[in-house]
């Protein structure tokens, strides 16, 4: 269940950041720039191997303490 | 070093590995210090406000010596400023791995935090130097986004070592990734000396602060970006005990996982951005969405999918701020004191992490609950949006004194 509601809202951020870059390209007037389109398939290419990363090191390190972990990451 | 490379086609690369390597591996040890904590609290039996106070003292001195140690970097070089920071962090490694009391471990985590200091800064503004002006934005964003991934890279590692092999094996391998950043500290004095752009006015070191400091659009953005610390301070430590609180402690991991990759995601997108649009409306525009997120989030029924979402949405806002708040240091002073004027806005950054981290604290154990910290994000977030709002990020003019610069 919880692999669901990681993958849903994945796509939902996704989907969000995708119209996000997209109105702001437009804005701009850059959207059939192959510049533009190169720089997007290359940020869509990371986002699906961040996301299979991040599959792997929550399956494959469930020892971590997380609680701990997580207290001081972002400080 | 003066002689070395001056040729931005071939040194880019080598500054971009450097600054990307020395980011990757210096926010992977950063993100690991939590790991310590049971560890060497257990170690040295002393209680857990100990290691707090240690980890608080690290946040502010890597605040206060951010600054210095851009000064450094300005003056006599990137590569050499570092490679001053690495030595002292293999010192304070040294002393923890020989930790032995209360004061061995606050010295070796504050002097850790002192040495770590610059290297941001001083990396994107090696970067910003090195690259094309048009493409700036994007590459320092590039870099800042390797710090994402060396937190999904070392954290792990490292708690596998401490679970497998003690922390204090832990700890020489710290010592050695510090190592590694040697390396990098070479890749970076590749680039551009901060003096040696022919077209600004040479100043000192001093003249550049005084100039900044009387300068109000830098002010507002050194006053905005403190607000950014609060908001990243407070999720990142109070985020999971809020999850615990609602019954959803299991997703907590998760819920990080994806706003670290949407960090990365983010952080690269905004760069391109900047490089596109205005850095400052880019700014309000983050702080904006911010408080709109944590508006939204007080009154949303949480559940997983609405917390995870929040998570990725907050990912994507997360460090996107710091190529833009560089950018804009850039495009106003030029690239020569980039290293300490943005030292000086990480330092304003730092305080608003140690206030978002401990005042969080405070008042849930004055309330026993988050609610008045989530409005203050919201109303700070506004609040730093409206201070972006009227920065002008274009370059001032100076008056140039020495006619042998032109």
């Amino acid at each position: 269940m919880i692999v669901t509601n990681v993958l849903m809202a994945f796509i939902s951020v996704w989907i969000l950041s995708e119209v996000l870059l997209y109105s702001s390209l437009r804005f701009v007037g850059e959207t059939s720039s192959s510049n533009s389109n190169t720089f997007i398939w290359i940020l869509r290419s990371m986002a699906l191997l961040l996301l299979a990363s991040t599959f792997v090191a929550m399956t494959f390190f469930t020892t971590v303490d997380i609680e701990n972990f997580l207290f001081y990451c972002f400080i | 070093m003066s002689s070395k490379v001056r040729n931005i086609s071939y040194a880019m690369p080598i500054v971009l590995i450097g600054a990307s390597g020395l980011i990757l591996i210096s926010r992977g040890m950063h993100n690991s210090w939590g790991l310590f904590l049971i560890p060497l609290t257990d170690h040295l039996n002393v209680g857990r406000e100990i290691y707090s106070i240690g980890i608080s003292l690290n946040v502010l001195f890597s605040g206060l010596g951010a600054p210095l140690f851009g000064a450094l970097a300005d003056k006599y070089g990137p590569g050499k400023s570092i490679l001053l920071g690495v030595i002292l962090q293999i010192i304070s490694q040294y002393w923890l791995s020989n930790v032995s009391n209360s004061f061995d471990l606050i010295g070796s985590l504050l002097l850790g935090g002192f040495a770590a200091a610059g290297f941001i800064g001083i990396a994107m503004a090696a970067v910003g130097r090195s690259v094309k002006p048009e493409n700036r934005s994007l590459f320092v964003g590039l870099v800042m986004a390797s710090g994402g991934l060396g937190q999904f890279l070392i954290t792990p590692l490292m708690s596998g070592i401490i679970q497998n092999s003690g922390w204090l094996t832990a700890v020489y391998i710290l010592m050695f990734f510090s190592s590694l950043l040697l390396i990098f500290s070479y890749l970076i004095s590749f680039s551009k000396d901060a003096q040696s752009d022919s077209n600004t006015v040479k100043q000192t070191v001093s003249d550049a602060f005084k100039e900044a400091m009387g300068n109000k659009n830098f002010n507002l953005l050194t006053l905005g970006f403190f607000v950014c610390g609060f908001h990243v301070t407070f999720i990142g430590s109070h985020f999971p005990a809020y999850l615990q609180d609602q019954g959803l402690g299991s997703i907590a991991g998760w819920s990080l996982g994806l706003l670290g990759l949407f960090n990365v995601f983010g952080t690269t997108m905004y760069g391109y951005l900047g490089d596109r649009m205005s850095k400052k409306n880019l700014l309000v525009s983050i702080y904006t969405f911010r408080s709109l997120i944590f508006l939204i989030f007080i009154f949303m029924p949480k559940n997983e999918f609405t917390v995870m979402v929040f998570a990725g949405i907050l990912g994507l806002l997360w460090l996107s701020t710091v190529p833009l708040t560089s950018g804009v240091i850039s495009d106003i002073f030029g690239p020569s004191f980039t290293s300490m004027l943005f030292g000086i806005t990480l330092f304003s950054h730092n305080l608003g992490s140690a206030l978002g981290s401990w005042l969080g604290g405070r008042i849930f154990d004055q309330y026993q609950s988050y609610d008045v910290m989530w409005i203050a994000c919201v109303v700070l977030g506004l609040l730093a949006a409206l201070l972006h709002f009227p920065i002008k990020g274009t370059a001032i003019q100076r008056i140039n004194l020495n006619p042998a610069t032109n």
